[in-house]
């Protein structure tokens, strides 16, 4: 039986992944992966159910996934398990100083049937414009939906999880909102 | 104004300062943490009372009408609001009352009262 972290648990690692490198430096890389997993399958429960993490290789290069079950227990998760069939729901975790078109590339590839065209990648800055755009312009061309939170977005969830005045999953909802604003009418 | 424009301001204004005060509270322990539904709903109904009675020449900010629950916002973005408002309330209370015999009156008019 899954148990969440305790809260004080739970701002400690958000607090030890913000102030991780980016990169491969002294396994931040794995330090990051391994931290996000305990706090995101905690963070996020009971709304969304930890299923497994797994790892996988795309084009040489070695990628964590979280998995979680879409057992669509909020108004927001019903509507991209309608929108975008997504009974599983991956988020894709990348410690790295700037994403890149080929990030999003890499995630895109993998929402395959079982995934259903909705995903998400966690990573530490802010993204870039013209990123951006590009998964706006995936929206656009083949109605699939990325989202990318970073590490302000995490702290975030830190807080209302400490709090407990909003929930977390609300954060990936106003991304998402403020997502299907960006994309053509 | 009016003397039901009068009431209202007056009820108003003493609801943006009691929510001014504790949002602020809120805000002083942690100003980037969100504001719950409960209280944001009140936030909204009170702002909203607010814009009707300020209209668009008083109102702090032709584009800012309420807060959108989904967007999360923070202790300290409503109360940066709330202060806002506060001080559009007190350039209505100015341009509307009027100093006579020592004492300030409410103008309606041309009338004090």
């Amino acid at each position: 039986m899954f148990t969440q972290i305790p809260v004080l648990s739970a701002k400690r690692k958000v607090s030890t992944i913000l102030k991780l490198p980016t990169g491969k430096t002294d396994n931040a890389d794995r330090d990051y992966e391994d931290l996000m997993v305990q706090t995101m399958s905690s963070l996020l429960y009971p709304h969304l159910d930890f299923a497994q993490e797994q790892s996988r290789t795309d084009s040489g290069t070695q990628i964590r996934d979280l998995i979680f079950y879409n057992n669509r227990s909020y108004d927001f998760l019903s509507d991209i398990y309608d929108t975008y069939e997504s009974r599983q729901l991956v988020i894709e975790l990348k410690n790295v100083k700037v994403l890149e078109r080929e990030h999003i590339n890499q995630l895109n590839r993998y929402l395959t049937e079982s995934f259903g065209k909705f995903g998400i990648i966690f990573t530490r800055n802010k993204v870039p414009k013209n990123i951006y755009q590009n998964t706006i312009d995936l929206w656009s061309g083949q109605r699939r939906c990325i989202l990318v939170l970073d590490d302000s977005d995490l702290k975030l969830m830190g807080e209302v999880y400490e709090s407990k005045q909003r929930l977390p999953i609300e954060v990936i909802k106003r991304k998402y909102i403020e997502f299907t604003r960006s994309c053509p009418a | 104004m009016t003397k039901q424009e009068v009431d209202n301001f007056e009820k108003l204004q003493a609801q943006l300062e009691g929510l001014h005060n504790e949002i602020s509270a809120l805000s002083k322990k942690s100003q980037n943490d969100a504001l719950n539904k409960f209280k944001l709903k009140f936030v909204n109904r009170i702002i909203s009372d607010s814009n009707v009675l300020l209209g668009d020449d008083y109102k702090p900010f032709a584009d800012f009408d309420i807060f959108d629950e989904n967007d999360l916002p923070t202790n300290s973005d409503v109360a940066m609001m709330l202060t806002q408002y506060l001080s559009c309330f007190e350039k209505l209370r100015a341009d509307n009352v009027k100093q006579d015999f020592g004492a300030w009156y409410w103008v309606y008019n041309g009338l004090f009262f």
